[in-house]
């Protein structure tokens, strides 16, 4: 062993040896990414955060939503037929750092944007619970405090992103929750129509449903999915109206079917990834049954279908 | 502080200094061969594999009608 | 002889600061668990799974994991230099400046300051202090092994300066950042390649500061304990250098099925399978060494921590590389397989060789036996058993839901809600709080059997 001695014994020489060693793999694989064009693009759609997002962003960081929630759809049929479109390279232009995560005790969030109203978020931020009563999710009620305008400005000032004062009053005058919901809806904005899989409207139109009774796994699926917004027996909640003033009497179930399945932007989540079409459908009968006995109570003639039509006229 | 001191010498073994397991010569150029293999496979500059290719091509198939 | 020396006092101030930390980080780690089935085990703005998660990590991987690595290799050097520290009181002031900075990230992270980068979290004023007090220890490192008075290097003292050398350069880079307030920064980098830097950093910190530093244990350790020399100096030497060497390599395995090119994230899959041989060349030394005589594993007591401890970190790196596979990486990334794997690196490799290596070291120091061996082998099982429990525990939930997630009905459409693949994980995840208890029951025995051989070593040493 004494004749390997040479370089083992002369500590400097050793320890440059080792640097350079450790150095090959990190300039290979590491520094000279750094350099090459195809580790940053940027799609025309990518914009620099707003104040009111940033802060949102500064908030999700803070309370460590990346160690729950990924924000990367892989490129796998059932990420995008679950989540949306696969994540683009040319969306992470602006993201300091990357928020892609690496574990998923909650959904993906990177199609978050436009899938639900404000107000669900803020609700379900509050309190999962009401929407998810077995869900793991903590509580954020404790966000419901003023958002920081001043350290906001200095985020967007230290990025050099563009802002008025205006947006810094908006920060001001907003809620910590409200920033993170601003946050959350633009998730996924830089790919427009990034729902993947979608039922033509076309093909349902003045479509009756396909069977006439309603499955008890319906009627469970009803409770775990739609209950949280449209409450058990379609009374409805603050976050959604009674069924029986969402859904247009008479009504023909094509319209319905698609607003379910596609979901309808800002309001109503999209169903026809997680869900098989026969149950959707089932959702369609029970739905309107739960509309019509709420009418017969109270013989409601007021019908609101603008919700239905947004859905539509997509 | 030592209470004794260590023969650096005898930590280890002099008879078997000098030998490397056949097995393990074997795995390791097993390893990189398949290496050079994977890496020509999945490199789109060589094999012209790309990983967009492949969800596309998997989203092709998916038919949910 | 009344008292200890002074580089014994370095050493055991460093172990006893490992285990106040340890305690903390474990404890911290129990909660979590119990938060992951339960939400209302969530307290508040402090005491909630975002926050406390990165408070476990941390404490565990710096607190506990540096910590001891520092105590341990002071120890190690002197022995194999031969000499006592180049700069004995540097290195207490060191232990000092170390503990404030901990006690300064962790509360940090309860505030939720936070780099968002994983094992890069704190902000940058704590990472300032980190850098210091690394290049604090870098200086009596490499000093005290300049100064040495035996002339040959034992491998053990390579693994330590690669450690050195290696966590300096990761840790900087990583934690380079646009300064926004004191407690607020950016990553330098952005995108793509804040995924990339970040990732390099994030797989070489497990390579530097849970592969190398107990690899510089147990080839110390092993030999000293059994007095069995290590099998092959030219394997531990290739193993060596084709390690430090590929491991650099590999930080894109973790960025699979991402937008990251596809030539970098092949080329991370090529040199993370690769990299099997040269972790194998250690397990594989490691074995040979007790070959000639494998009754050591009944008749000396810490020989089945560090076997046990080599074989853990064979299976690991067999594991680990796996996951690297496409194929393999669809279905368990995301899932609770990626925790399993590295709990069984940290609780079954780490804590073995670590606790081990200080059950030694003790005994040496104040000139003792241990307090009670049959205490230490309660320890043993009891750690032993609850990280198997929670590790396969881990690997089935991921598998589980990691096969939920992409389910079919016959329609084309998902089989499972999200909500429905989580509820089936809580009683695998209670699984995992009861298993996490037998191993912290397991490291409170640890602790006691430490600390009373200090005490009965301290008592002879008066009686003397």
């Amino acid at each position: 062993m004494s004749k390997d001695n040479s370089i083992y014994s002369k500590i400097i020489p050793l320890v440059i040896t080792m640097a350079v060693v450790v150095l090959v793999g990190t300039v290979i694989t590491m520094a000279m990414p750094l350099l090459r064009d195809d580790m940053h693009p940027k799609l025309e759609s990518t914009k620099e955060y707003t104040a009111i997002e940033l802060e949102g962003r500064n908030i999700y960081q803070r309370e460590g939503c990346v160690n729950c929630h990924s924000q990367m759809v892989r490129p796998l049929t059932a990420d995008v037929v679950r989540y949306g479109d696969y994540t683009k390279a040319g969306e992470e232009f602006y993201e300091r750092p990357f928020l892609w995560g690496s574990k998923r005790t909650g959904p993906d969030l990177s199609r978050n944007g436009g899938r639900y109203s404000d107000e669900w978020q803020i609700a379900h931020l509050k309190n999962p619970k009401q929407f998810y009563p077995k869900t793991n999710m903590p509580s954020y009620a404790f966000l419901d405090r003023p958002a920081n305008a001043v350290d906001a400005e200095k985020s967007m000032k230290a990025l050099k992103y563009p802002y008025t004062q205006e947006d810094i009053d908006l920060v001001a005058r907003s809620t910590e929750l409200e920033a993170l919901t601003a946050y959350l809806q633009s998730l996924g904005a830089d790919i427009p129509d990034n729902l993947y899989v979608k039922v033509e409207y076309s093909d349902y139109e003045d479509k009756m449903a396909p069977m006439s009774t309603v499955s008890p796994e319906t009627k469970v699926a009803f409770v775990d999915n739609c209950a949280g917004c449209h409450g058990t027996e379609g009374e409805g909640t603050e976050i959604a109206a009674p069924l029986s003033d969402v859904i247009p009497d008479p009504v023909i179930d094509g319209p319905l079917f698609v607003s379910i399945a596609n979901g309808i932007p800002y309001t109503m989540p999209s169903h026809i990834g997680i869900m098989t079409k026969r149950r959707i459908w089932e959702l369609v009968l029970y739905a309107k049954e739960l509309a019509n006995k709420k009418r017969t109570v109270a013989t409601t003639t007021n019908t609101d279908i603008s919700a239905v039509d947004s859905g539509i006229n997509k | 502080m030592s209470i004794e001191e260590d023969n650096v010498e005898s930590l280890s073994r002099k008879d078997t200094a000098h030998k490397l397991p056949l097995l393990w010569v074997v795995l390791f150029v097993g390893l990189i061969a398949w290496g050079v293999y994977y890496f020509f496979a999945y490199t789109p500059a060589f094999s012209g594999w790309t990983q967009d290719k492949e969800i596309e091509e998997s989203l092709d198939k998916l038919n949910l009608n | 002889m009344k008292e200890i020396s002074i580089d014994s006092k370095i050493v055991m101030g460093y172990i006893y600061s490992s285990l106040f930390w340890g305690v903390i980080g474990l404890l911290i780690g129990l909660l979590i668990s119990i938060q992951m089935w339960d939400p209302d085990f969530n307290f508040g703005e402090y005491f909630t799974f975002g926050r406390l998660r990165t408070v476990h990590t941390n404490v565990l991987a710096y607190g506990l994991g540096i910590g001891a690595e520092m105590g341990v290799f002071y120890y190690i050097i002197t022995k194999l230099t031969k000499r006592t520290l180049l700069f004995p009181k540097l290195a207490m002031v060191n232990l000092v400046i170390f503990n404030i900075g901990i006690l300064a990230g962790t509360i940090t992270l309860f505030m939720g300051y936070t780099q968002s980068l994983e094992y890069a979290e704190f902000e940058w004023p704590i990472d300032i202090g980190i850098v210091i007090i690394w290049v604090l220890f870098a200086i009596n490192v490499i000093g005290t092994v300049a100064t040495r008075k035996e002339k040959h290097m034992y491998v053990s003292l390579w693994y330590i300066l690669v450690t050195v050398v290696a966590v300096a350069i990761l840790y900087i880079v990583n934690n380079l950042a646009i300064i926004a307030t004191l407690t607020k920064s950016y990553h330098l980098f952005s995108g793509l390649n804040s995924a990339n830097v970040q990732w390099w950093y994030g797989h070489n910190a497990v390579g530097f500061l849970f592969t190398t530093p107990i690899l510089a244990m147990f080839y110390y350790f092993l030999p000293k304990s059994t007095n069995m020399p290590i099998y092959s100096h030219r394997l531990s030497i290739i193993s060596f250098w084709s390690l430090v060497f590929m491991y650099l390599w590999t930080g894109a395995h973790h960025l699979v099925y991402s937008p990251i090119p596809d030539w970098l994230q092949t080329l991370g899959i090529v040199f993370t399978i690769v990299l099997v041989a040269p972790s194998w060349g250690s397990v594989i030394n490691g074995y040979m060494t007790v070959q000639p005589d494998w009754s050591k594993m009944n008749s000396q007591y810490l020989t089945k921590f560090f076997i046990l401890g080599i074989t853990f970190y064979g299976l690991q790196t067999l594991q680990g590389p796996s996951q690297g596979l496409r194929a393999i990486s669809s279905l368990i990334h995301f899932t609770d397989w990626v925790p399993g794997h590295v709990h069984m690196g940290t609780m079954g490799w780490v804590v073995l060789v670590t606790t081990a290596s200080m059950y030694y070291i003790v005994t040496k120091i104040y000139n003792t036996t241990i307090y009670s061996e049959k205490l230490a082998n309660t320890h043993f099982w009891l750690v032993l058993i609850g990280q198997v429990v929670f590790s396969i525990t881990m690997w089935i939930t991921g598998i589980r839901q990691g096969a939920m997630w992409k389910s079919y009905n016959d329609d084309g459409t998902l089989m499972y809600t999200f909500m429905e693949t989580l509820v089936g994980n809580y009683p695998y995840w209670q699984m995992r709080t009861i298993s996490g208890a037998v191993f912290i029951v397991g490291m409170l025995f640890f602790l006691f059997t430490l600390i009373m051989t200090v005490v009965k070593g301290k008592r002879e040493m008066s009686s003397k």
